[in-house]
């Protein structure tokens, strides 16, 4: 009997150990600073998809790419507007013309991006930490 | 409550009228075949006083409250033990990753690795606490063993345990027979059976306690 009691405390300080050790594993994996940080950038890919959904827009209907992004909200086209501000600090992204149908993003990314970061896109854009600039190119439609 | 414990429960209530000696009732009922545990629940249903008449005790009964501490404290091990599987699922996932599913899915891993961990914080201390808790008033109270509320989760405990281990050792020799025994699979296996055989081992030791109480 003395044993079976021993046997049963010591079978709950197992699972307390295992238990213990495995919540410890996990917040080591994932450091919610880490989630924060792939959240963050996750709204920065989104606000530069859609100022480049904007821009394809703006270029089908004026055959040239905007002067600057502030040209973007002064149309009364809905399909023109976007967010092109940095999610966290509200700073606008830089953009750059590189040619006259292709040109630059950048923006300030807080993590290196992986694979498996948005599960859903089927061509998710790849960018470093810190400051990076993602190429984009106008497609022009076909019904235009 | 069972006829036969009605029946022993009216011989010692009769037997004290008669003004036999407890260990006389005691020795009486041992030589006529019940079991010493039964004997000790019937003489414990009457206090130990010099009352004329026997005073009955207070029996174990379903309360509300009984219900309600074995219900928080099976829940939260129910709960906690699922989701602990799930965290082990997750690293031996990680450690050993599996060819046919898509790293895409990555971001959703973690997702659901940070739930299972949200949950393994929250159930086990409460799980540990409440059974604490319930183990301290048995220790006080031994009378509270027989809760039924107790019983029945109890015997529930074991018989989940017992159907989960069972479905995982089919599982386990239906991969063999299949010729496909992977590392990964078998970890899987072995975090189950550990699980449910240590609920499992926990549970039965705990009545065996009880029975021979």
């Amino acid at each position: 009997m003395r044993l079976h009691f021993g046997i049963g405390k010591l079978l709950a300080g197992i699972a307390a150990i295992v238990a213990t050790a495995a919540v410890a594993a996990s917040i080591w994996l994932n450091p919610p600073s880490e989630i924060r940080a792939r959240a963050l950038d996750q709204r920065r890919l989104g606000n530069l998809s859609q100022t480049e959904n904007a821009i394809n827009v703006y270029y089908s209907l004026h055959k040239a790419l905007p002067a600057d992004l502030k040209a973007l909200d002064n149309e009364d086209n809905r399909l023109v507007q976007a967010d092109w501000h940095d999610p966290e600090t509200q700073r606008p992204f830089d953009y750059e013309i590189v040619s006259e149908s292709s040109y630059r993003l950048c923006a300030v990314f807080a993590r290196h991006s992986e694979k498996g970061d948005s599960p859903y896109d089927p061509s998710p854009k790849k960018h470093g930490a810190g400051r990076d600039c993602l190429q984009y190119s106008v497609t022009p439609r076909a019904n235009q | 409550m069972s006829a036969e414990v009605k029946q022993l429960e009216s011989f010692v209530k009769e037997a004290l009228l008669s003004g036999s000696s407890r260990s006389d009732i005691a020795k009486a009922l041992e030589d006529a075949g019940w079991p010493v545990a039964q004997i000790a629940n019937a003489l414990d249903a009457f206090a130990d006083t010099a009352f004329p008449v026997p005073v009955p005790k207070p029996r174990p009964s379903l309360s509300a409250r009984d219900a309600f501490l074995y219900l928080v404290m099976f829940s939260t091990l129910y709960y906690g033990a699922w989701n602990l599987g799930s965290l082990l699922f997750s690293f031996v996932d990680r450690i050993f990753p599996d060819p046919a599913s898509g790293s895409n899915f990555a971001y959703l891993a973690t997702e659901s690795q940070r739930w299972s961990t949200a949950a393994v914080i929250i159930a086990f201390p409460i799980f540990f606490f409440v059974a604490r808790y319930i183990s301290r008033q048995i220790q006080r109270n031994p009378f509270k063993r027989l809760s039924p509320a107790r019983r029945w989760l109890t015997y529930l405990t074991l018989f989940v345990a017992t159907g989960t281990l069972l479905g995982d050792l089919t599982t386990l020799v239906f991969n063999l027979l299949g010729g496909d025994l992977t590392v990964r699979f078998a970890l899987k296996v072995l975090v189950v059976a550990a699980i449910a055989g240590t609920a499992f081992a926990y549970y039965l030791l705990d009545l065996r306690k009880e029975e021979k109480e």
